[in-house]
């Protein structure tokens, strides 16, 4: 069938690619957005996108798309910190992290996002991003160096 | 880079645990890709091949059909279309939280660089165009999410008009440019002129389903920017529009397209776009219909930082950097 195996997808992925899209947008309702667009469309397309090597990265990519296209428009008309303001206030040490987390720009913060919580490869986040090896191989290593250089400025 | 410390994958899956689940479900998921089919269904087969063909704009001159609600306030002056330089309208106050408030900066005197200052109070904005003069159309929307307002604001924060848009089936909106006398409101997958002075809508252009990341329109020009990985522009002019297709020169290695703004005369554009293969900002002046380079120039912006344009005349562009507020130009 057409659509065989998609549900069992849906629900093996669909939280951890949130996940991950809530970490690298940063805003919890968008991210939510951004899944069900994607999985819409991984739906629309399950044959092919089936037979992909990283369905759940493929899935990500698109949602990653979907919110910034839609969000950079809306972006500019708001101001400065709206971006999470849905995500929870959390621990101490949990708030740190992400706040360390949000010094990094958006397409560092989608690279280190694929590579820890989608557990995906140099070779599968660039082939889900879109983006040749050595760029995420740049993107990782600035992303990481200051990931570590915000936390020590907070500590 | 390969190998990622341990401290920092526990640091990032701490962050995403911390995070509230997906509160979706599959329903929605397939309500999603049922609207999706829908709508393209209705879009048509050939908008869907001129689309995979790049060319995916089409221009609709049906009759108009009138705003369901009247604006509480109208603006009754009609203005003559002034060849002015355009203007840029800059957000980012970073004392500024939540949303509730949204103060616009507006850089409007040219080449005076005379920065003026108002403040509109809106929940949401989805869409904002400064106006030669200082006016400015918004698109607003309700505090339900379910309802956009049309909002046109002078420099001293007076609201001229304030009118409802048509529902679009809980589908957002946003405005995505306006001229002294219309705006272009972006619904589902069409682009709709709202005469600003009776509330009148006609259908510009539908664009299939593609994602848009940039757009400028006026005077009946088009200029169209997809999320395509080859920086695919599509632009259109004349009545009806003839549509035609053009890359960014591949010199220029174009990842994206951030924004882009038609010249005064129409005979060159100037975009906005990020490297492929690094992080860096520039900005290039094409000629048109050719796309061949006139100028391009990086842009001293980190990659969180948004790059606007706007042309002082034909033949020199100004741009701003949010939120560092430096400013720059470009000639040709």
């Amino acid at each position: 069938m057409q659509h065989d195996n998609f549900e069992a997808f849906y629900r093996a992925n669909v939280d951890r690619v949130h996940r991950a899209l809530a970490v690298t947008l940063r805003n919890d309702d968008l991210a939510r957005e951004a899944v069900d667009e994607a999985m819409a469309r991984a739906y629309a397309n399950w044959p092919k996108v089936s037979g992909m090597e990283s369905p759940a990265g493929w899935v990500f990519r698109v949602g990653l798309n979907w919110a910034t296209s839609w969000w950079r428009k809306v972006r500019r008309e708001r101001p400065q910190g709206a971006e999470d303001s849905s995500i929870p206030a959390g621990d101490e040490s949990s708030v740190v992290a992400r706040e360390a987390l949000a010094v990094l720009p958006l397409p560092q913060r989608a690279v280190v996002t694929c590579r820890i919580l989608l557990d995906l490869s140099t070779a599968e986040t660039a082939l889900a991003l879109g983006l040749n090896e050595g760029t995420v191989k740049s993107r990782l290593s600035r992303g990481l160096s200051a990931l570590r250089s915000a936390l020590s400025e907070k500590e | 880079m390969d190998q990622i410390p341990n401290d920092m994958t526990a640091l990032v899956r701490d962050v995403a645990h911390a995070a509230p689940g997906y509160a979706g479900s599959l329903d929605e998921v397939y309500r999603r890709y049922r609207r999706r089919r829908r709508s393209r269904a209705a879009v048509g087969g050939v908008l869907a091949l001129l689309l995979i063909a790049g060319v995916g704009l089409t221009i609709d001159h049906r009759p108009q059909r009138t705003s369901r609600q009247p604006a509480t306030q109208t603006q009754t002056e009609t203005k003559p279309t002034a060849k002015r330089a355009q203007g840029i309208l800059v957000h980012g106050d970073p004392r500024l939280k939540g949303g509730v408030k949204i103060t616009g900066t507006f850089w409007d005197a040219w080449p005076d660089r005379v920065v003026t200052s108002f403040d509109i109070h809106g929940v949401t904005w989805d869409g904002a165009v400064a106006l030669p003069g200082g006016r400015v159309v918004a698109v607003e929307r309700g505090a339900g999410g379910h309802t956009w307002s049309l909002v046109e604001v002078d420099r001293s924060g007076t609201t001229l008009l304030r009118r409802e848009l048509p529902a679009s089936k809980g589908e957002p909106m946003s405005l995505l440019t306006a001229d002294e006398s219309t705006a272009y409101v972006w619904q589902e997958r069409s682009l709709v002129a709202h005469d600003l002075a009776t509330g009148t809508e006609r259908p510009v252009l539908e664009i299939g389903t593609a994602p848009i990341q940039a757009v400028d329109y006026a005077d009946g020009r088009l200029a169209v920017a997809g999320l395509s990985a080859d920086c695919q522009l599509n632009f259109g002019r004349g009545k009806p529009i003839e549509a035609l297709v053009a890359a960014m020169p591949p010199e220029l290695k174009c990842g994206s397209v951030t924004d882009l703004r038609l010249s005064p005369d129409g005979k060159a554009i100037a975009v906005a776009y990020r490297r492929m293969d690094r992080d860096e900002q520039r900005v290039a002046l094409l000629n048109l219909p050719a796309a061949q380079v006139l100028a391009d120039q990086k842009v001293t912006a980190t990659s969180a930082d948004q790059v606007r344009l706007a042309w002082q005349d034909n033949r020199t562009l100004n741009g701003v950097v949010v939120p560092a507020g430096t400013w720059f130009s470009v000639k040709y």
